[in-house]
């Protein structure tokens, strides 16, 4: 019989165990949330429009362009924000490429790049700042563009 | 003696872990009030709008887009009616100054965005491409300002938006 209590007891102790796992789940969860923000650049104060309409979130394959107030291009994976028209367009002819030879990977011959670029640019940045951004893309060979706004329901 | 040892050992105590379980519940809370942003409705959303190679603006569906066609460096599209936006320099901080829409025969001035929303309405009539509109800004606008003008050429009733390059691009050095 004391045997048989004895092994009871000695038991592993699952609860600390639990608590371990549920932390590293918040920490996994947190850290999606992080990169969210950085795609999402949280610098970037878009500007308002009626006629913006819900996100689909059904696109997957999106390039996100976060443009600051002083005209500053911020994009993902780069520390340092991109300044000049020519270094936006090499990162945007780099991204091109491999959408280009991602797409010939999964079977396309012709490599038709079919990825968003998303336009998330500060209202307070001047519109020659943006419109080089759009022009680096279209010059590139992105055709799907989006640009982001604050849903505005009422006048004014 | 033997018999009542084999009672014990069939009626195991049941100890319901509580203390994980609030452990869980608190870091759940914990988790939501971190990331709950208050934003009052502010939802973002998406005004798209295509970069037609000159091969594909006139392709009504899909399949009929050719995807070898290079496309063109300009984001202009082929539209009757042009939006010219003006602001003064170093003034008024980036806000619109002047407001005129450009018909093939004639400029007509408008006084602000309201007006300018009444005038493409009934504009927008008379026009045989009823689709397409074209935006031609100051480099110094506020892209705001922009994107307001963008809004009421929708809510107009237009389903493409282009941009004309700044006029005085060049000369800014942007």
């Amino acid at each position: 019989m004391s045997h048989a209590v004895e092994a009871d007891d000695s038991g592993p102790n699952l609860v600390p165990l639990l608590d371990l796992v549920f932390q590293l789940l918040m920490f996994f969860i947190i850290c999606a949330n992080f990169k969210d923000k950085e795609l999402n650049s949280q610098d970037v104060v878009l500007p308002h429009a009626q006629s913006a309409r819900p996100i689909d979130k059904a696109e997957v394959d999106v390039l996100f362009l976060n443009i600051d107030q002083e005209g500053k291009l911020i994009v993902m994976g780069r520390e340092q924000p991109l300044r000049t028209l020519a270094e936006i367009q090499y990162y945007l002819q780099q991204e091109h490429k491999a959408a280009e030879d991602f797409a010939k990977a999964k079977g396309d011959p012709t490599g038709q790049v079919k990825t968003m670029v998303i336009i998330r640019a500060h209202q307070l940045a001047d519109y020659a700042q943006v419109y080089n951004v759009l022009r680096a893309c279209k010059t590139v060979g992105f055709r799907k563009l989006q640009v982001r706004a604050i849903q505005q329901t009422t006048q004014g | 003696m033997f018999r009542k040892r084999r009672v014990q050992e069939a009626v195991p105590g049941v100890v319901l872990p509580i203390t994980p379980m609030l452990d869980m519940t608190f870091q759940l809370l914990a988790f939501f009030i971190v990331t709950f942003h208050p934003q009052e409705g502010l939802l973002e959303g998406y005004m798209d709008f295509n970069l037609p190679a000159a091969g594909e603006a006139k392709a009504k569906k899909e399949e009929d887009v050719d995807p070898n066609t290079k496309p063109d460096a300009d984001l202009e599209i082929e539209s009757e009616l042009t939006v010219i936006v003006k602001t003064a320099r170093d003034e008024n901080q980036g806000a619109i100054t002047s407001i005129t829409v450009q018909a093939r025969e004639d400029t007509v001035p408008i006084e602000n965005l309201q007006k300018l929303g009444e005038y493409l309405r009934e504009a927008r009539k008379k026009l045989s491409n009823r689709d397409d509109i074209k935006i031609q800004a100051e480099s110094k606008l506020k892209y705001e300002f922009v994107v307001k003008v963008m809004d009421i050429c929708i809510k107009s009733g237009f389903q493409r938006v282009g941009f004309a390059p700044p006029p005085d691009l060049a000369t800014t050095g942007g």
